[in-house]
């Protein structure tokens, strides 16, 4: 069960990573870095840590998108672990 | 500005740097200041090594990646060409750095304003306070490097770390300076000389701008036709020379700040 989570959540970084990429130029994006979305999620895990007043920006650039990120690997790990514990009743 | 911008203005500041300072060598009287390993330029295969532009934005973005991850195994070896202006550029790139974007804190790294400064001389102060708090590591750090440091043991104990937050310290200052220069980032009174930079007339909140425009206003003055990259070169090259002298007078207080502030930071008396 572990080894196919890894395999599905592995796909979705790759996804993740090639949307923005590829769409880049119609998603938030800061002026001075391209790519900020792509590291939004690692970024939501140690936003806390700083301690300081967010801008307007942080929703948009961090927030959102690490969110979105976050809860479809959630919801791909339990999706995984239902199908797996239903095969095993069946 | 942009990656690449900051990268372009470092190197020719660099280079400047130390033409200069070979120069006043005898003011400075140790001409191994003026050829620290910290002072060499980053040079990867640029398409235009004058103007910003995106590929060389992208590539520049792609080679500091690998460089990033790779960071913990340097971590024991001499600085590699380059570093000083490969941490300049990392300001907007670290993994540790980035979230300081969407931070009120983090405003100043880019010399830019928060909502949540009154005045844009509340901004300013916190800026400038914080190149010149960099610049005064920088002398702190190489001071202990060059004067205070006794090596111990048969091979010694290496100042390598040392030289690294250094030269990280000056980084900070250098990226924030450069910016000050970006319209995009400040409004300073309309000049004609690089080396008579305007006074500083506002300083602007990104949340508040069009951010296509202020990515045109980054590649514009981080190329170096650019009346302001032309400024930013000077100002960064003399904040060196300004560094390396406070040291090589032994002095562990950067000096000289003031008059420096003045000339290339000042605040327009206009600024509200």
């Amino acid at each position: 069960m572990i080894k196919k989570a890894f395999i599905y959540i592995g796909a979705w970084v790759l996804i993740w990573v090639f949307i923005w990429i590829v769409f880049g130029g119609y998603l938030p994006k800061h002026a001075h870095f391209d790519y900020f979305g792509i590291v939004s999620p690692l970024l939501l895990l140690i936003l806390p840590f700083y301690g300081s007043q967010l801008t307007d920006d942080a929703y948009s650039l961090i927030i959102f998108p690490g969110v979105l990120f976050w809860a479809v690997t959630i919801l791909i790990a339990v999706i995984v672990k239902k199908k797996s514990t239903s095969g095993a009743s069946d | 500005m942009k990656l690449d911008g900051h990268a372009k203005l470092t190197n020719a500041a660099i280079l400047s740097f130390s033409v200069n300072c070979a120069k006043a060598t005898e003011i400075l009287q140790k001409d191994t200041m003026c050829r620290l390993p910290q002072f060499s330029t980053l040079n990867i295969d640029w398409k235009d090594w004058m103007n910003s532009n995106e590929k060389d934005n992208s590539n520049l973005a792609y080679y500091l990646a690998v460089q990033e991850a790779s960071i913990i195994g340097e971590s024991m070896h001499p600085l590699q060409r380059g570093y000083l202006t490969r941490e300049t550029v990392a300001v907007d790139i670290e993994p540790l750095k980035l979230p300081l974007h969407v931070l009120a804190s983090g405003q100043k790294y880019h010399f830019m304003r928060d909502k949540s400064d009154k005045t844009v001389k509340n901004a300013y102060n916190k800026a400038s306070a914080f190149v010149h708090a960099n610049a005064q590591r920088w002398v702190e750090k190489m001071h202990y490097v060059l004067y205070q440091h006794r090596p111990q043991g048969r091979s010694g104990h290496s100042t390598i770390a040392q030289r690294r937050d250094a030269a990280s310290c000056l980084a900070l200052a250098l990226h924030s300076l450069q910016d000050s220069f970006s319209p995009a980032h400040t409004r300073r009174a309309s000049y004609k000389t690089p080396n008579q930079p305007g006074a500083i007339e506002d300083m602007y909140i990104y949340s508040e701008q069009d951010h296509n425009k202020h990515s045109a206003h980054d590649y514009e003055s981080g190329s170096r036709q650019s009346l302001h990259a032309q400024s930013a070169v000077l100002a960064s090259a003399d904040l060196m020379k300004l560094c390396v002298a406070s040291v090589s007078r032994k002095s562990k207080t950067l000096s000289g700040w003031n008059s420096y502030r003045e000339k290339w930071i000042k605040l327009s008396p206009k600024a509200a």
